[in-house]
């Protein structure tokens, strides 16, 4: 059976979804999610209303990723489903999805219940549909390798996450201002 | 008949929090739906009974599978629950998510003008009686 994400798993206490930065949170760096999320709200939601139905509709799910209540129901045997969404290994990117005005997006994270923090958004992404299925999983690759890349690179200074237990500025949900 | 400047009625992050809060309502919803499911029956049998396929509940219940009214109301009726929506409006003493975050700015929502009708988040989910 395939691993299941966190995502899906009941928190005791909810986790902890922060956004890798591009350096250490004392150098006041970039946020790639966040820079992320901006510039895919800017092109595809232009109207301001769009744009703060499609912020609030990411940050709602991520919510409830950190509580693990999300639900995946797993496939019976014989049938076609893709209920978990782990992407590449080594390391591990795994995604979660959305369908905002028939358009569907991507967050590509880490996750790891033995480090701090729990999850680790990397890249967000609208997935490019056109093409041949192959065209697809190729552009598909190519994000998992920059989430990849994005990973290696900020691990040494902890993804820019400066706290042990409890939220930063570059975790989810705060500082919204920053994003409209 | 007077129109409301939406861009006046919340500020930015007041609209983004209330969309994260329906977005959370929505998954909630669902997510009772689910457990509900999944406590009297299995997908096969609810695909009999609606006569759809085993596939077509399961995409339901992954959680980005965006439903039509219909294919909610025949699931929800299926396992014989009401979906009871309360619409109001959104107010100053109403849960919202993210407003107590450390670093968030400070939101002063807008006064409670009579032009608002009132609509709000989808509801209760109850059980028949």
């Amino acid at each position: 059976m395939a691993e299941q994400s966190v995502c899906f798993q009941l928190a005791e206490r909810p986790r902890l979804f922060h956004c890798c930065t591009s350096a250490a949170a004392s150098a006041h760096p970039n946020c790639y999610v966040k820079d992320d999320l901006k510039r895919v709200a800017a092109a595809d939601f232009p109207a301001a209303g769009a744009k703060y139905y499609m912020l609030g509709t990411v940050l709602g799910l991520i919510r409830h990723a950190e509580r693990g209540d999300l639900d995946a129901t797993n496939p019976i045997q014989g049938q076609i489903s893709d209920p978990v969404h782990k992407i590449v290994s080594q390391p591990d990117i795994w995604e979660l999805r959305w369908r905002i005005r028939g358009n569907p997006y991507r967050l590509y994270y880490s996750e790891d219940l033995s480090k701090r923090p729990d999850f680790v958004g990397l890249s967000f992404v609208r997935k490019q549909i056109d093409g041949t299925p192959e065209e697809v999983r190729l552009r598909q690759n190519q994000d998992a390798a920059e989430a990849q890349d994005r990973y290696r690179y900020a691990e040494h200074f902890q993804w820019g996450h400066d706290t042990n237990n409890r939220r930063c500025e570059y975790c989810f949900g705060d500082s919204i201002s920053d994003l409209v | 008949m007077a129109s409301l400047n939406l861009e006046d009625l919340h500020t930015p992050e007041q609209y983004v929090r209330l969309a994260a809060t329906l977005e959370s309502d929505w998954l909630k919803l669902k997510h009772d739906l689910v457990q509900r499911r999944k406590q009297i029956t299995d997908p096969a049998h609810l695909a009999a009974f609606l006569g759809i396929t085993v596939q077509e509940v399961l995409d339901f219940e992954q959680y980005d599978y965006d439903p039509t009214q219909s294919q909610l109301n025949e699931y929800a009726m299926a396992l014989g629950v009401r979906i009871r929506p309360d619409a109001h409006e959104f107010g100053n003493a109403e849960p919202i998510l993210f407003n107590d975050n450390e670093h968030a700015a400070d939101i002063a929502v807008s006064s409670i003008d009579p032009l608002v009708s009132q609509f709000n988040p989808l509801g209760n989910l109850v059980q028949n009686d």
